[in-house]
């Protein structure tokens, strides 16, 4: 039996696309999130709470939006006159990289500041599609249990900020926020974590500042 | 479910290694798949049975060594 030894990354071909995406977004000084969390957790809601204080802000975004099927995401968005791409992923669970550079052939990203990628409802497989973003952000929600961290710790890992949403239901569920966050934090001792409700704005103004920033440093570098 | 997709990427890789001449029916393929990575052996095997892929993997099987960490390495193939 004759051997070949081989050693690639399995995602290597996902992985080029990505670099190129992120060039481009380099070339323009554009800052990319990509925003991961279970089904329901809130991403959507999320944005249509963020997404008017962009552009009250004057900051320039597009949203990507990934749906397995349906375009209800990218209607309640549009609903706003928010910006939006809308991407069907089918019977895929993530949206990986050549999705997100198909889908940026159709944005002009001069002046752009900020492309939002709102993947897939799932905690597992967007996590290991880079897209060419900056940061990856986990969305957690207090109504989906405090043990998700522990239980998919590579999203935290790849994650610079983890946002806790669901506040306001906070006394109606068993939702033990200081176990969630030592739980973050073990995982990813540099993550950075708001605890947000788009019910009652908590911690909003908190992303605003905190995106503001990384915006600003993109500028910059 | 992203066996399916990340299988479609392994594949991919593999047939453009077995298309040299000199490498003959694949019998193994060598992975070693980080534990951070969620991928299921069995669900991997089947989907790799299924793909469609270069003639010269056919009969060949998924040998997936489980690490921890979260790297998904093609490591060889055995023909």
């Amino acid at each position: 039996m004759a051997f070949k030894v081989i050693k690639e990354d399995i995602l290597s071909e996902n992985d080029g696309v990505a670099s190129e995406v992120r060039a481009s977004l380099a070339q323009e000084k554009t800052f990319m999130i990509n925003l991961i969390s279970s089904p329901g957790a809130g991403k959507t809601s999320f944005l249509e709470v963020i997404g008017p204080k962009l552009k009250e802000e004057g900051i320039s975004f597009v949203i990507v939006t990934g749906d397995c099927f349906t375009s209800r995401d990218a209607e309640r968005l549009d609903a706003l006159d928010l910006p939006v791409v809308q991407i069907n992923t089918g019977n895929a669970c993530h949206i990986d990289a050549q999705l997100v550079a198909s889908a940026l052939e159709d944005v002009d990203l001069e002046g752009m500041d900020l492309v939002i990628v709102e993947n897939v409802g799932n905690l597992v497989c967007p996590a290991e599609f880079d897209v060419g973003e900056d940061v990856k952000i986990a969305i957690l929600s207090t109504t989906e249990g405090d043990d998700k961290p522990i239980k998919y710790p590579l999203l935290i890992l790849e994650s610079a900020l983890a946002i806790i949403n669901k506040t306001d239901l906070l006394e109606y569920v068993d939702y033990d926020m200081d176990f969630s966050v030592e739980n973050i934090r073990k995982i990813n001792q540099t993550i950075k974590v708001i605890k947000t409700s788009c019910k009652t704005g908590e911690g909003i103004d908190a992303f605003l500042s905190w995106i503001k920033d990384k915006i600003k440093i993109k500028k910059i570098t | 479910m992203h066996e399916i997709k990340l299988t479609q990427n392994l594949v991919s890789i593999l047939d453009r290694e077995v298309a040299s001449d000199e490498i003959g029916m694949v019998k193994v393929v060598h992975l070693e798949v980080g534990k951070l990575r969620y991928i299921v052996p069995e669900i991997m095997q089947t989907a790799f049975r299924h793909v469609p892929k270069h003639e010269k993997l056919t009969e060949a099987k998924l040998e997936i060594e489980v690490i921890t960490g979260g790297e998904f390495t093609l490591k060889g193939i055995e023909w």
